[in-house]
This record gives structure tokens, C-alpha cells and sequence, in this order.
């Protein structure tokens, strides 16, 4: 009879055999063609979502090369996530950590996918527990919690089959959920992606602290940078990225907070 | 500014290639607060079953049926209750959170969860159960179901790897059911999964399932389709393997369409009508089990959803036990 040792080992051999096809395990009873059929379903599996996930990297870098660095990620990487909408997100990360020089991928492709995965980022982003700031706290900033904001050394949004680039160039990019929960994009300065970030980093000192912050790094002065910054700020709490109870345009039209469902 | 492409997200993969599969999981979502609902009894003698049609949720149904939920169903039977994925929809915001609420708001809730990974090889995530429970209790769900294999080594696989038919495999998937059932706080229902290989079994598929079911004291969730996938492809006779099923433990019931590689082997794929031998075979069950709650799945290749509802009213037909092939008719609620 089977010890328990031996059931956990047989378990993990099964799970191995199917994550690496060259593998050439044998179990009792089972036929390579049976192991063969397991293979090709979870590699499908893995292969409809991270193809949908990623369209570009997959254009780009061509079906053989795509396969290639998917077979390496299925089975050198033991996923965390339950959830299996959100393993894109661990594909992002694995693939960070690669040496895309030594492995003879292009040196942007890291970031190209965490920007195609960024917005499944803003898609799933669940609304905030937080209420928007009310009352008297007028310093008080709220941001849409499905904004996903990211510098890059490549300009990887123009990324496709037909151009890519052969140097890097500072790229500051965006997207976030709309009030109607569409997904739009943005374009920042590095100037403006300074700010959110300082503004993401310590929300409770708001707009205003976040402006004196980045004028002291910069060592300028914060009411000439706030003025600058206007039209910029005034653009995103149009848009929801930003919202607060005394600006026209507020939380109310925000993707932040989804009332439409709610009783 | 606008990507060069927008992320499609998967329902299907492409026809054609193989064995290739739609995908199981699919990117629907998160959840509303609201009260549990009440919660029925156990389907037994002399009661009413509270539901008997209903179709799985899906990502690629939802516009379309939400039109229907306004414009109404016409001749076609509206689905007494919904079934969801909890993966598929927990922690999410957005539109998932506004469709599954929109759902949720308007069925009654079963959920078929994916990644518990309950015959699995490593330690149980009791965070993740923990997790379950929240979404579980969020939506008033009535029927919780998992499946009876493992999808995990030391990270997921997400995707139904075969427990092996063995006494030490009872012993320990019982030990895990029981400390996911006293977590939870309330019972699970474990499903007959497809397989297509089998590593040194002990006993048979049945045997494995009633000992499980037995000594966990837990549900089982009948998956019809599977019965009829592993009586293709494993040489077995499914209307017996029904028969051994311990009818008062059966909570509820899936069928599913399947894909036919030969006359000896299919693959599960829930991306096809449900095929006439397994309609016989939820007819044989009714008989026998007498009738259940089942749920259509539909996984990929969708076609219009009035085509669904269409084996929605034949399934309310058999469980109705009233004549097959006259569409259009509501099943009334059935009484057993």
C-alpha cells in the first residue's frame, strides 16, 4: 500500500512531468500519450492567458521566442496567486528578474510586459475602502486606487511589430479605470509622474505637500511650481485620476468609487 | 493616447489546434455586501428542491444576459439559479464587481471554486480559505463545491491534475476536507473530476469517491459529463458508476459538452452542446438520485445564449421528468 511519503512524491513527479515536457518520468499505469494529454492542456491553459495578457510582446518577439521564454517561465516559476487572472501580474515579475541580455531578448521586454499587464492592473483594481475626503479636510487628496503609474527607461507604449526602439528614452505612462470603468491611458512628464508618486507615497499630506516636497527637491519655489502644475493637476481631476469633495468634479464622477451597484 | 492593443481577455482559445481547450477560468468579478441568503436544506424526501436550472457565469455571458434580465426571456426558461467562480470574481473592482453584483443582486448563489487545491501534495492556503469564506458569506452563497484532485506542487498549476486512487490519498484528502469544512463552517461539496491518467491506483474511481465522501462527510457535486468522459476513456460502465453513488450525499449537479477525439477518448472541454449521451445519462441519474439542482457549464466557444437556455429548458425537461425535445416550456419546480 502506498505510504504517505510515497503518495506526496508521486504527486510532485505528476505535477513536474507536466510543467517540463522533457521530463521522461514514468508512472505506474499511465501511458505517455495519457501524460502527453495533461501536458498540452495545462500548457494551453497557461499559454490562452498570457497571449491574451501580453498581444504586443507576444507580435513582437514572434511565436517560437514567445513559447520559448513562456516554457522557461511555466517551469521554473511555482505561482503564488489562486487566482489565476491575476498571474499575469507574477509573469511581470519573473521576468524582471531574468537577464534578458544574457537570454538574447531585447532590454526593454521586461518593461513592454509590465506595461501590457499594468492595465489588467487598472481593470481589476478593486474600488476603495476609503470614503473620499469630506468636510473640512480640504489638503486632503483622494486617487483613484485603479491608477497604475509607471516611468520607464523605453518608450514601450510605441512598441509594436513594425518599431521598436534602439534606445532607451525616459517614458512616464499611466492608465486608470474611467467613471464609466473603461480603461484609459496617459502620457506624463517626468515632472508629473514626480508628483503623483510623492502624492501616492504620503496621501495624507496632499496636493500642497506633495508641491512643496518636489520644490524643495528641485529647489524651486512651490507657489511658481504650483502654478506650472496647474493645468496638469486640473487635467487629472477632470479625468478622476485625482478628486476631492471641494473640487468641481469630484469623487462623485470618480472610477474610484463605484456607487452605480451599490444599494 | 491609446495602447496598440487592447487586452483581450480570454474566454476561447483557437479552434482547431488539437486538444486545445477553452479555458476554465475566465475573467469575470469581486462582490457587494450583502445578507446570507437562506440557506436550504439538503435535498431530501418530501421537500421542495428551491432551484433546479442553472447556468454558470461567465464573463462572455454577461452583456448579453444582463439585455435578457431587461428585456425579458420570452419563451425560454429564465435560470433559477447562477453558479460562479469565486477565483474569478473575489477582490475585484470595476465592471467585474458591477456584473457580479448585478448577478448576485438577482440569483440565487452557488460557487464552484477552482484553486483550493483539496488532494494537493503541500500544505492547504488557509489564508486563501479564509478569503473563500469572506466572498462566500459576501454573496449569500448556498452551495459551496471544489473539486475532488489537486492543482498545485509548490505554486498552481490552475488546472485539475488527478488525486491517485489510493488509501493513503483518502487519509489525507479527508484530513484536508475536514479542516477546510470546519474553516468555511459549513460543508463542501466535492466534484467527480475528468481524467486522463490514473498513477498506481489502490481501488476504483466510485470507491475513491465514497470513501471520501464517507469519511469527510461531505457533498458531491455530480458532474454528469465527467461520468461519461472517464466511462469513454477508462473503459467503465457510467450508469453503474451513478448507481454507486451515495445518492443523499449528491448536493447538486453538473453537465457539460465535451470534445471527441476518438471513440475511445474525449476531453472534457465544456466547449460544446451537451451530447445526447450524457442528456441519457442526467435522465439515468434523475432516476436513480432522483432529481438535483444542475448547473449547465459553458466554457468557451459560446454561441448565442437563447441556444444555451435552449439545453436550460431540456435539462428542466428531465428533471421534470416530463417529455424531452418540446423547448419552450419552464420547468415547474420540481418536488421529490
Amino acid at each position: 500500500m502506498q505510504s504517505q511519503q510515497e503518495l506526496q512524491e508521486m504527486q510532485l513527479a505528476f505535477a513536474a512531468a507536466i510543467r517540463d515536457p522533457d521530463l521522461d518520468t514514468h508512472f505506474p499505469n499511465v501511458s505517455p500519450e495519457q501524460l502527453a494529454v495533461y501536458r498540452e492542456l495545462f500548457w494551453d491553459n497557461l499559454k490562452a492567458l498570457l497571449d491574451s495578457a501580453c498581444p504586443v510582446a507576444r507580435d513582437v518577439l514572434g511565436q517560437d521566442t514567445w513559447n520559448m521564454l513562456l516554457g522557461r517561465f511555466w517551469k521554473e516559476h511555482p505561482a503564488s496567486t489562486p487566482e489565476y487572472t491575476r498571474m499575469p501580474f507574477e509573469f511581470a515579475d519573473w521576468i524582471a528578474g531574468q537577464n534578458l541580455e544574457d537570454g538574447g531578448l531585447p532590454l526593454w521586454l521586461a518593461e513592454l510586459i509590465r506595461w501590457e499587464v499594468a492595465e489588467l492592473g487598472a481593470m481589476f483594481a478593486p474600488e476603495s475602502k476609503d470614503a473620499p475626503p469630506t468636510g473640512s479636510d480640504i489638503s486632503a487628496t483622494h486617487i483613484a486606487p485603479s491608477l497604475q503609474l509607471h516611468a520607464f527607461a523605453w518608450p514601450v507604449h510605441r512598441i509594436g511589430k513594425n518599431w521598436q526602439p534602439s534606445s532607451p528614452e525616459t517614458t512616464c505612462l499611466a492608465c486608470y479605470r474611467t467613471a464609466e470603468l473603461d480603461i484609459a491611458f496617459m502620457e506624463l512628464t517626468p515632472l508629473g509622474t514626480a508628483l503623483l508618486e510623492l502624492l501616492l507615497a504620503e496621501p495624507e499630506a496632499g496636493l500642497a505637500g506633495a508641491t512643496r516636497q518636489l520644490a524643495d527637491a528641485m529647489g524651486t519655489d512651490a507657489t511658481a511650481l504650483e502654478t506650472s502644475m496647474a493645468p496638469f493637476i486640473d487635467d487629472l481631476y477632470e479625468r478622476g485620476v485625482l478628486g476631492n469633495t471641494h473640487r468641481k468634479g469630484g469623487m462623485e464622477h470618480s472610477p474610484a468609487i463605484d456607487t452605480s451597484e451599490n444599494p | 493616447m491609446a495602447r496598440a492593443s487592447a487586452v483581450a481577455l480570454p474566454d476561447v482559445s483557437s479552434p482547431g489546434d488539437g486538444l486545445t481547450r477553452p479555458l476554465r477560468y475566465s475573467y469575470n468579478l469581486p462582490l457587494v455586501p450583502r445578507a446570507p441568503r437562506e440557506l436550504p436544506v439538503t435535498p431530501a424526501s418530501n421537500t421542495t428542491v428551491p432551484h433546479s436550472i442553472g447556468l454558470g457565469l461567465r464573463r462572455s455571458l454577461v452583456e448579453e444576459w444582463r439585455d435578457l434580465e431587461q428585456q425579458g426571456y420570452g419563451n425560454q426558461p429564465r435560470p433559477e439559479f447562477i453558479e460562479v467562480t469565486p477565483e474569478n470574481w473575489m477582490g475585484l473592482g470595476g465592471k467585474f464587481r458591477r456584473n457580479l453584483a448585478y448577478f448576485t443582486e438577482r440569483y440565487p448563489v452557488y460557487a464552484h471554486g477552482l484553486s483550493l487545491s483539496i488532494g494537493g501534495p503541500t500544505e492547504l492556503d488557509m489564508a486563501f480559505v479564509d478569503r473563500l469564506k469572506t466572498f462566500l458569506d459576501d454573496c449569500g452563497v448556498i452551495e459551496f463545491s471544489e473539486h475532488l484532485s489537486y492543482c498545485t506542487d509548490h505554486g498552481h498549476l490552475y488546472d485539475l491534475m488527478p488525486i491517485p486512487f489510493t488509501e493513503a490519498a483518502v487519509q489525507r484528502v479527508c484530513e484536508r476536507i475536514l479542516r477546510v469544512q470546519d474553516r468555511l463552517k459549513r460543508q463542501i461539496a466535492l466534484e467527480n473530476v475528468s481524467f486522463y491518467a490514473m498513477p498506481a491506483p489502490e481501488m476504483t474511481e466510485a470507491e475513491f469517491i465514497c470513501a471520501v465522501l464517507e469519511r469527510a462527510d461531505c457533498k458531491l457535486l455530480l458532474d454528469i459529463n465527467n461520468v461519461w468522459v472517464n466511462s469513454v476513456n477508462h473503459g467503465y460502465d457510467p450508469k453503474a458508476f451513478i448507481e454507486a453513488m451515495p445518492g443523499a450525499r449528491v448536493a447538486y449537479q453538473h453537465i457539460a459538452g465535451h470534445l471527441q477525439i476518438s471513440d475511445r477518448q474525449i476531453i472534457d472541454t465544456h466547449g460544446t452542446d451537451v451530447s445526447d449521451p450524457v442528456w441519457d445519462l442526467l435522465a439515468h441519474a434523475q432516476a436513480t438520485l432522483g432529481p438535483r439542482p444542475t448547473v449547465l457549464e459553458r466554457d468557451g466557444n459560446f454561441p448565442p445564449l437563447s441556444s444555451l437556455l435552449g439545453e436550460l429548458a431540456e435539462m428542466g425537461h428531465i428533471l421534470n421528468g416530463t417529455a424531452r425535445g418540446t423547448p419552450g416550456d419552464a420547468p415547474a419546480e420540481i418536488t421529490v
